[in-house]
């Protein structure tokens, strides 16, 4: 694949790691909770397997599989207590946790502080990257389609009734939050992998807000839409070769603001569609004629 | 003994700024409920027009009152623009936290763009500069003024807020929007009092906190955010008394945490504060329970 991509392949392999990321953000937020823990689960998944491959000398699949399992462990411990918050509370929580992880990997001496470390073997591929995400889609896929699909997407339209209907709201919850941890440690841990470097501030305030964009843009409705966008957005920032500059920043929070004022649920949401296709009828049947709809005719 | 009173002294000054920050984020979320991720930057832009005036030889107070107007116009035009429309559309409560984190960003860039990211160093002529000294013991003229300023604050903030017409306005809006429209308050004109008031103080805490590291640049703001928000939690929510009590706590706190610690542990101070009120009493220190904040 490598003659295929040529130059790009470095760049679509940072695009799909960040896909790991958002894909990680979005297991929990498809039951309605904003969790902004997923960076500093990615900074344990990434430092696992470096101090494990570059100190323990392990192999590097073991490596990537113990920060993935890293990245599990430390959301499942966490996610007991933070899980007891809801909304917004939550987010800020999680935001809290996730500093707290950084700064800490900053300060320990066993992390090498902020100078972090070099040198890490290169050994992730574009194929590898896709065979994560394959295996990820299916997994999301098949649960979306499911009972368990059904249930976190009750979850998110009205906890209490969910539970009402027998929903174990907080199980569900926490394996959500744990499966959000592995996946970002996985993207942690392979990223590790691609670009051999690891250091405290690559998991600042700038990489959730990237995340974020992708993940809100792309919508809670299906995993298609977040995955989709952070490709998509990937490769059009990559083209317009504005990469680090304050012009990307000032489109990216533009971006953010326009998508939150026009379609607050992203773009993969049905509510959206429906007005569009409300609005489109109503164009077509002319200005000054009153429409009169059912509500049952809106029934998507 | 002398070294610890000297050390609770300094975590008061350092205290007194937070809780200018967080007076100044009370009144938005703990009061109405909005999460304003872009109050770190309505902070920075009203210091940074202080800066401006201060540049442009104006004198210190009249440069002051430039910064809060500015600071005032950005936290309103903001509400009546961004705010107004996700509230129009219902939105939920993380739209909010989206929408002002995009803003914020916006915000940062542009003003790294017009200050070059430069870090200026901000004049302090015209600040009081000397100490008051008692016995071994010396406390900042600088922080002296802002720990005055602030408890003069919090008094006008909680007197208005629990004693005058407007005050108990902004809290029966805070309360049930609805049923305060049909009790005939206007409710945007309530959002738009409490966003002026919050960008207000944003830029007066911006002021004090630029003076007293002597220096300014577009990013002043963004490590006070988590901050103001820390004392807001550990405070209570929409309590002026409770986010005064939380900036000393955590001012002393970082302090402490400096000192008989290591450095190291002060950054962290702030999160693991968030972290453990949000835990153990969510309501925070002078805040009334809630149950939806669990």
């Amino acid at each position: 694949m490598s003659e295929l991509l040529g130059s790009y392949e470095f760049t679509l392999n940072v695009i799909l790691v960040q896909a790991i990321l958002v894909l990680s953000l979005y297991v929990v937020f498809q039951a309605g909770l904003l969790s902004m823990a997923s960076v500093g689960f990615m900074a344990v998944g990434g430092y696992a397997t470096t101090l494990l491959t570059l100190e323990q000398n392990w192999p590097i699949l073991g490596g990537v599989v113990a920060g993935a399992v890293m990245g599990g462990v430390v959301a499942a411990i966490f996610g007991i207590p933070v899980l007891r918050l809801g909304g917004i509370y939550l987010a800020l929580g999680s935001l809290a946790l996730s500093q707290a992880i950084v700064i800490g990997i900053a300060n320990f001496e066993f992390t090498n502080g902020a100078r972090g470390f070099a040198g890490i073997e290169l050994a992730v591929t574009t194929e590898h990257l896709l065979l994560v995400l394959i295996v990820t889609g299916v997994i999301l896929q098949i649960t979306h389609r499911s009972y368990i699909g059904r249930a976190i997407r009750a979850i998110r339209l009205d906890e209490r009734t969910a539970e009402g209907l027998g929903i174990n709201t907080v199980l569900y919850k926490r394996v959500l939050f744990a499966f959000s941890g592995v996946l970002a440690g996985l993207a942690g841990a392979l990223e590790a992998h691609l670009t051999g470097v690891i250091s405290p501030d690559q998991y600042g305030f700038d990489l959730l807000v990237v995340a974020l964009t992708y993940m809100i843009v792309g919508g809670s409705g299906h995993w298609i839409g977040p995955l989709g966008m952070t490709v998509v957005l990937g490769i059009v920032r990559d083209q317009l070769g504005l990469g680090g500059t304050s012009l990307e920043n000032i489109i990216f929070g533009s971006l953010l603001v326009a998508v939150m004022i026009l379609a607050p649920a992203g773009i993969s949401d049905r509510v959206m569609y429906r007005d569009i296709g409300r609005w489109i009828r109503r164009k077509r049947t002319g200005r000054g004629v009153q429409v009169v709809t059912t509500p049952q005719g809106e029934v998507s | 003994m002398e070294q610890f009173i000297q050390q609770t002294i300094n975590g008061l000054s350092v205290g007194s700024v937070f809780a200018l920050l967080g007076l100044g984020v009370t009144m938005v979320w703990g009061v109405l409920g909005v999460l304003n991720f872009a109050h770190a930057q309505i902070l920075t832009w009203g210091a940074f027009s202080t800066w401006f005036a201060l540049d442009a030889d104006i004198p210190v107070l009249p440069a002051i009152a430039i910064g809060v107007l500015v600071g005032v116009l950005i936290s309103v035009a903001l509400n009546s623009t961004v705010i107004a429309a996700l509230r129009k559309r219902n939105a939920p409560e993380f739209a909010f936290v989206v929408a002002t984190i995009g803003v914020a960003l916006v915000m940062e860039e542009v003003l790294r763009e017009v200050t070059d990211a430069e870090t200026r160093p901000f004049p302090r002529d015209g600040f009081p500069t000397g100490a008051v000294t008692i016995g071994s013991i010396s406390i900042p003229g600088l922080q002296v003024v802002v720990l005055i300023v602030s408890v003069l604050v919090m008094i006008a903030l909680a007197y208005w807020l629990n004693r005058t017409k407007g005050g108990r306005a902004v809290r029966t809006v805070a309360y049930n929007r609805e049923t305060a429209e049909l009790l005939g308050i206007n409710s945007k004109r309530v959002y738009t009092i409490a966003f002026a008031i919050s960008g207000a103080l944003a830029a007066i805490g911006g002021v004090f906190v630029s003076v007293d590291s002597a220096a300014i640049s577009y990013s002043t703001g963004d490590p006070l955010l988590l901050t103001a928000f820390a004392v807001m939690i550990l405070g209570g929510m929409g309590s002026p008394k409770g986010a005064m009590v939380g900036g000393l706590v955590l001012g002393i706190a970082q302090v402490y945490a400096t000192v008989y610690v290591s450095s190291v542990f002060r950054q962290a101070v702030a999160m693991l504060i968030i972290l453990a009120v949000l835990l153990v009493r969510p309501q925070g220190l002078f805040g009334e329970p809630q149950s939806a904040r669990v």
